[in-house]
């Protein structure tokens, strides 16, 4: 079941590359739709067949690899990689849904690198076998390489090179420090294994833990992207089509935070309670620098890149004060960022095809006549700034909520990003949308299509659905997010997670 | 050591490899003079024949571990993995020529003839036991590749790398000679069993002649492989030559050369007063050369010259393999294992590079500049040469990953880490200059010229060559183990 979910894009892929020859042929964009809409599917088969109480993975399936190494084909899923597989396969469906019309030339190369690119996340998300998790990890970044590269704006070379460099830089890291893993694992059992499931019985001393954590949290850490390693991203974001940048924001940062939920806090829990303060803190500075860096853009898309770097900052700081409410909270707020910032990607692309500008200067008073995509527009940038009711209400709230009980001056710094996050995106959507129309330039721009609608829609639906009635997602979190507690043994460990649970979510404002 | 052998018919299977492919040479020589000259083409095919009928020959050959010719060759696992590795360079060079030796006029029946002895020198160079075998080895495979560099007669570059590489590689050898000269003084014996059997109960006087015939052996050695700081000759040579040849340069004599170096190491690596003092000049060479040849890399903007500075890099990584056999017993498998497995990635990385560079060069041109655009003229094989790219940087799921990561945890095995973070590093840095061949091919335009004149046909052989080397590429990938379960 999920090699098909990993593999169905690949094959599509496959296909594609192998069948199309006409250059205006409309089959890639379809087909391709069709095969990430099948996947998405797929993945909501899954969700109805996945039991939220039981413990530990589900769906396994593991066959022998390369025996003399130890490296097996070990997929697994629980509740922390089935919400970002949704995700995944929603974000993916909508940006290829977001590109019909923005993509006008090498269609063709375009879909088969948007497929193979979804087969690289999901097998990221899946892998529990460290080297076949390695392999994903890079085979997502080249058809990101080439859609920033072909399909970005102007900058796109410098955007795609540096993006692939500082990845780079952190996966070989991550390579020295699986490999490191993998000779302990070869003194501890007598064979060398990958096996993550296996690994995670592996105990280490706090010295070795030290040296390892960082060669694996360097990898994820630029990958999220946190303070200072975040320079990447912007131009990324910036340069990518619209559908990259989508993938980008939505589900390619998450697969850091997955990193180290999945691989560095439980493999090396004493050296993270070590390392928890510094990072912690770079966490506050990249939320309080993103948030104050987006207040100074003029470029919308780079403002949201830069919200980005804040946002990421808010999920790290929330897991790293290791209890239930805080780590729950990163979690869920990593599908509210997919979906917020993926949202607000998707509205600038909308507006810059039909303008090819991102400058907000060269926009306002937009609300007059553009009423369905100021309407939509406005409910997800609340969403990305918080607003009670909306998704991103729920994520912020349990974080601050955890970090308070953890550090409160933590808590006072992470709670000033939010109400930067305000300042800048209301900033945004008032240059854009309120004023007086007065470029004649913009007086006469269509509004949203049927297939932009089509796009957005989902996405503020799911705002709505988790701002206001989150539970089933915490349901399906809180085993993951209560293991991690666990491993972390805080004091809290003592009261029951449950309860815990049922306390924050009682806490929400009524509904 | 110099029984004779006593069942004959043993013997003539233990050497038909070689002799068989010295008499297909000369035969391709003979036939080429007394072939009319629009029947003369039939002697790239001959050859490609040749080097399958060696390929049937060593599997029998290989079937009984043996030493023929009294012990100065050795057929044992490793040399037979050598051997495979060189007949596939050898046969996909054949492959990827027939066109380029059209374009350039180069005659047919010297072309093919040179290749062969070029490829038996690397063939008894991987077997070779005993030094004076091994020094002719390499001077068969040295005189060949000299004259086939400059082959091209009528192109003063051409001719200007062969002098080059002549004069230098005449230099290196009187190095490698000298070096033999001071282990057979001090051990009385070129055999390389005979001289890790003698070593223990040297005096103070012959360890010390010793280490200075190992450490010109090195430097030799350092010159064939295109090592830092004896790197020099390669672009010039590789730019020079006709572009299949410094294909064979850059692969074949790569294999041979370290198949060779793998045995001298091996012959003192025992010995307890060795092991401290030859791997730190090892280490040195290795992060010179990766550090070098990466940095420099990225300011080529010929192909040739990338290549050839990509492949001094390339020997810096598989150079820690060696350091690891020196040095580290307990992981000597391993590291064996990883040096066999990366030759063979390398082998076909670069061929499927080189195959490219040919199917889309032009005459006397190979600048990068020239593919901007491929990806839209001829996709196919925009993608061949992509897949090189990425396979040489080192990303899953090619072979060129598997080879990395073998060499890297063979070096973290052995406990050298920062070694392993420094040539991991450095492999970062060649990314920038691999990706960037792509981003000419896939982001650039292509010029108006390049879209308007259709290319000339990539021809079957070629075609054949780059098809079975992207596959290899991808499939050893995948399934590391199908290459090192051979046997």
């Amino acid at each position: 079941m999920l090699s098909i979910i990993i593999f169905l894009p690949l094959l599509g892929a496959v296909i594609l590359a192998l069948t199309v020859r006409r250059k205006e042929s409309t089959f890639p964009r379809w087909g391709s739709l069709t095969v990430s809409l099948i996947t998405f599917i797929l993945s909501l088969a899954l969700l109805t067949r996945y039991d939220p109480t039981a413990i530990g993975f589900q769906f396994e399936e593991q066959c022998s690899w390369v025996p003399a190494w130890g490296i097996s084909y070990h997929l697994g899923i629980d509740g922390l990689s089935l919400l970002l597989v949704l995700l995944t396969n929603l974000l993916t469906t909508i940006s290829i849904l977001s590109s019909f019309t923005a993509i006008k030339h090498r269609q063709k190369e375009y879909y088969i690198f948007m497929l193979i690119l979804q087969t690289g996340i999901l097998g990221t998300f899946l892998a529990l076998d460290l080297f076949l998790f390695y392999i994903f990890w890079e085979l997502m970044l080249i058809p990101l390489y080439f859609l920033i590269g072909i399909w970005g704006s102007a900058d796109r070379i410098y955007a795609t090179m540096k993006f692939i460099l500082y990845t780079m830089t952190g996966s070989v890291l991550m390579l020295v420090g699986i490999l490191m893993l993998y000779f302990k694992s070869v003194a501890a059992f007598g064979h060398g294994t990958f096996d993550l499931v296996k690994l995670y019985e592996l105990g280490l001393g706090a010295h070795e833990q030290f040296w390892m954590f960082l060669a694996l949290f360097f990898a994820f850490a630029i990958k999220v992207p946190l303070f200072p390693l975040h320079t990447w991203l912007p131009d990324a974001h910036t340069e990518a089509p619209t559908a990259g940048s989508i993938i980008l924001a939505g589900v390619l940062l998450k697969t850091g935070v997955y990193g180290i939920l999945r691989f560095c806090i439980p493999l090396f829990p004493l050296a993270a309670r070590q390392l928890a303060p510094a990072i912690s803190w770079l966490a506050i500075v990249a939320i309080i620098y993103g948030a104050l860096t987006a207040l100074a853009q003029k470029d919308a898309k780079r403002l949201v890149a830069y919200s980005s770097v804040s946002h990421m900052g808010f999920i790290i700081l929330g897991i790293f004060a290791f209890n239930l409410q805080s780590v729950s909270g990163g979690i869920i707020q990593m599908i509210n960022h997919g979906i917020s910032t993926g949202g607000l990607f998707l509205c600038i692309g909308i507006i810059y095809e039909r303008r090819h500008t991102r400058l907000m200067s060269d926009f306002g008073g937009l609300a007059q006549n553009l009423h369905k995509y100021a309407v939509l527009t406005m409910i997800i940038m609340l969403s990305s700034v918080g607003l009670p009711g909306l998704n991103g209400f729920i994520g912020e709230f349990l974080i601050i909520l955890g970090v308070f009980k953890h550090n409160i001056l933590y808590a006072v710094f992470a709670t000033s990003g939010v109400i930067l996050a305000a300042v800048y995106l209301l900033t945004m959507y008032q240059k854009i949308f309120f004023g007086p129309n007065d470029n004649p330039k913009n007086q006469k721009l269509a509004d949203l299509r049927s297939h932009e609608l089509w796009a957005l829609i989902p996405l503020v639906l799911l705002a709505f659905w988790i701002g206001l009635y989150p539970k089933p997602f915490l349901n399906i979190i809180e085993p993951a997010s209560n293991a991690i507690v666990q491993t972390m043994q805080t004091p809290h460990t003592s009261e029951t997670p449950s309860r815990f649970m049922v306390e924050a979510v009682h806490e929400l404002p009524p509904r | 050591m110099m029984s004779q052998p006593t069942v004959p018919q043993l013997f003539w299977v233990e050497v038909a490899p070689f002799v068989v492919l010295c008499i297909w040479a000369l035969a391709i020589i003979l036939a080429d003079l007394f072939l009319p000259a629009e029947r003369r083409r039939v002697a790239l095919p001959l050859g490609f024949l040749g080097v399958v009928l060696i390929a049937y020959l060593s599997i029998q050959a290989f079937e009984i571990p043996g030493n023929p010719f009294g012990g100065m060759l050795t057929l044992d696992t490793f040399a037979f993995f050598c051997i495979v590795v060189i007949l596939v360079g050898g046969g996909l060079t054949i492959l990827i020529s027939p066109r380029y030796v059209q374009r350039e006029h180069i005659p047919h029946g010297e072309y093919t003839a040179l290749l062969l002895f070029a490829m038996l020198g690397m063939i008894l160079l991987a077997v070779s036991n005993e030094l004076i075998t091994l020094l002719l080895s390499l001077e068969i495979l040295s005189l060949s590749l000299y004259i086939l560099t400059g082959i091209e007669r009528h192109n003063p570059r051409s001719s200007e790398a062969a002098l080059k590489y002549f004069l230098l590689g005449a230099f290196s050898t009187a190095f490698l000679i000298m070096g033999i000269a001071f282990l057979y003084g001090a051990t009385g014996s070129t055999f390389l069993v005979t001289i890790a059997e003698r070593l223990p109960a040297a005096g103070q006087q012959s360890a010390l002649w010793v280490f200075v015939g190992f450490g010109l052996i090195l430097a030799g050695f350092c010159f064939k492989l295109a090592l830092a700081p004896l790197h020099m000759w390669a672009p010039d040579v590789y730019e020079g030559a006709p572009t299949p040849i410094t294909a064979f340069i850059a692969t074949g004599s790569k294999v041979a050369g370290f198949a060779a170096l793998w045995h001298v190491v091996m012959s003192l690596a025992d010995w307890q007063a060795m092991t401290q003092n030859t791997f730190y000049v090892l280490w040195i060479i290795a992060v010179f050369s990766m550090v070098i040849g990466n940095f420099a890399a990225i300011v080529q903007k010929n192909i040739k010259r990338l290549l050839a500075y990509s492949s001094i890099a390339h020997s810096g990584y598989i150079l820690i393999t060696i350091l690891v056999i020196a040095s580290v017993p307990a992981v000597r498998t391993n590291a064996t294992q990883a040096l066999l497995y990366y030759l063979m990635a390398y082998m076909l990385m670069n061929l499927l590079a080189f195959g490219v560079a040919i199917a889309c060069g032009r005459k006397g041109d190979s600048n990068i500049e020239h593919y901007a655009g491929l990806a839209r003229t001829s996709p196919l094989l925009a993608a061949a040469m992509a897949l090189a790219m990425l396979s040489l940087t080192g990303v899953p799921p090619t072979v060129g990953f598997v080879g990395k990561f073998y060499i890297f945890s063979a070096a973290i095995q052995a406990g050298y880490l920062e070694l392993a973070i420094i040539g991991l590093l450095a492999s970062v840095v060649s990314a920038v200059y691999y990706l960037r061949v792509i981003v000419v091919m896939y982001m650039h335009e292509p010029s108006r010229e390049a879209a308007e004149t259709a290319r000339e046909p990539v021809g079957a052989a070629n075609s054949l060559a780059l098809l079975v080397s992207s596959v290899m590429i991808i499939l050893l990938g995948i399934f590391p183990f199908w290459f090192l379960g051979l046997k």
